[in-house]
């Protein structure tokens, strides 16, 4: 990969693993360490890489970094896969979207990068399991059980909307 | 195999694809005797693989008839949720998806959740960009020092042949010792007839007289030379000024030559050959300003512009004591 391949890179890929990133850490200058560091290892790797892969090596990079972060944060709150609804209803809404958007914060971890990679960047469920190391049986389960637990999130917020 | 809490998922994965050995489901059951809760949760799993086995797998996750029972016959919600996901997640055939649009249009309740999952697929927020996008792009690697290599060897080789041109200039504009052979043959008698002035230098004959100088003619600079000129050619020659007639004064510059010139436009000819013209004018000015000295006691027998430039010309050429001796006489000018 060349510099100007980089920088393309750059322009295309750095808005979006940042929003990926941010969204499950919740944690603006981590996210940009996070993202920093990522291409910062795309550029030692960039003759080595593929420009026709680099987003999934950013990707990939990003998110187990971030995984590095999260399991050394001891305070980052990982919600427990039973993990019961335990939402408040005080909150006001202006429209399904921001509860969307809660309810994805709230799901855990493994289950929120999934859903994220599947919603913000379209990945189909081979790319999401190269990007996690997950297999796809496995991330077809979580993207089900996420869903689920969103629709009854937004179910149970809707009611009250 | 290590179950608990925070691996059992991918164990019960690994049991619904048939890859656990009998030992390791004995395990799995014993951690589900401790743990019910997620006996539960294998039975969602259980329901939902059974689905993902069906003969077409990828393809047809959910076959036809197995759509219509699970939707006509059971109705039940977990399935009904799988089947709303599997449409949103594309992975329903044309066959199906009308099927499940149908039994949605009739069902009220059905429709409402269908409609739900409808809006848990996340959308990013445009807005959310990275704020400093130019620090993470790089440039080509510049190797700086090898930019300044290359500069030190041109400006050395530059300044190389700048040197040798130099020596090969001086050493064609002063060629020393023919020069001043020449200038020691010069004599009254060999004097241009309509010269009226008559008024040439006598060049002391004896070579050890000259002194014959490397000049930095090249470097010297106009106003300098001008400054210089208004220093040193007061006419009123004295001592005073005769030791300014050193080596490597900048006033050697014109020295060449110029003692056969008896006049200001024969100057001005040779002159022009060496400067520009402005620096003409500025040599030419000096002329005029020693031609406003020519009356002076100094010069009053010598009389000529020409001569007076000749003198100038010749000074750091010639050894200054010496040439007091020799052409002004052991007394000083008055």
């Amino acid at each position: 990969m060349t510099a100007k391949e980089y920088n393309i890179s750059v322009d295309t890929y750095a808005d979006g693993v940042y929003r990926f990133v941010l969204k499950n850490i919740k944690n603006e200058d981590k996210a940009k360490d996070i993202v920093q560091d990522t291409f910062e290892k795309l550029w030692v790797k960039a003759e080595t890489v593929n420009y026709s892969k680099v987003k999934s090596y950013i990707f990939t990079s990003a998110y187990h970094t971030m995984i590095d972060y999260i399991r050394k944060d001891k305070r980052q709150t990982i919600m427990t896969e039973g993990a019961e609804l335990k939402h408040s209803h005080e909150k006001q809404y202006s429209d399904l979207s921001e509860v969307l958007q809660e309810a994805i914060d709230l799901l855990p971890s493994i289950q929120k990068s999934v859903i994220l990679l599947r919603d913000y960047e379209g990945y189909n469920y081979k790319e999401i399991a190269d990007t996690t190391k997950l297999n796809e049986s496995q991330v077809k389960v979580y993207i089900f059980r996420a869903r689920k637990f969103l629709k009854n999130y937004i179910g149970t917020i809707e009611t009250v909307i | 195999m290590n179950i608990n809490r925070d691996t059992y998922e991918s164990i019960f994965i690994d049991y619904l694809d048939g890859n656990l050995s009998d030992k390791e489901i004995k395990l799995l059951i014993q951690f589900l005797d401790n743990n019910p809760d997620l006996e539960e949760e294998l039975k969602d799993l259980t329901s939902y693989s059974k689905q993902q086995k069906q003969p077409s797998r990828e393809t047809e996750p959910f076959s036809g008839s197995s759509l219509r029972k699970e939707i006509i016959f059971e109705e039940e919600e977990s399935n009904f949720d799988e089947l709303c996901i599997a449409f949103y997640e594309d992975l329903l055939n044309e066959k199906q998806e009308q099927q499940l649009l149908e039994l949605t249009d009739t069902h009220k309740s059905l429709k409402t959740t269908f409609d739900l999952y409808a809006n848990t697929k996340a959308k990013a927020n445009q807005s959310i960009t990275y704020p400093n996008k130019s620090s993470l792009k790089k440039h080509k690697k510049i190797v700086w020092h090898q930019y300044v290599s290359y500069a030190a060897s041109i400006i050395f080789v530059l300044g190389f042949i700048f040197y040798i041109q130099n020596n090969k200039t001086i050493q064609n504009q002063i060629k020393p010792n023919s020069y001043a052979k020449n200038l020691s043959k010069i004599s009254p008698t060999t004097r241009p007839s309509n010269n009226k002035t008559n008024t040439y230098i006598h060049i002391p004959e004896k070579e050890e007289h000259i002194k014959i100088t490397k000049t930095k003619h090249h470097t010297i600079q106009n106003q300098t030379i001008i400054n210089q000129a208004h220093k040193t050619i007061p006419v009123s020659y004295n001592q005073e000024i005769l030791e300014d007639f050193e080596e490597n004064n900048p006033l050697s510059y014109s020295r060449k030559g110029k003692l056969a010139y008896s006049n200001l436009s024969e100057l001005e000819q040779h002159l022009n050959k060496i400067f520009s013209e402005k620096e003409i004018d500025k040599n030419i000015n000096i002329s005029e300003e020693n031609k406003s000295h020519k009356k002076n006691s100094l010069y009053k027998n010598r009389g000529s512009l020409g001569l007076f430039n000749s003198h100038f010309q010749l000074a750091t050429t010639i050894d200054p004591i010496q040439y007091r001796k020799q052409i002004l006489g052991s007394q000083p000018p008055k």
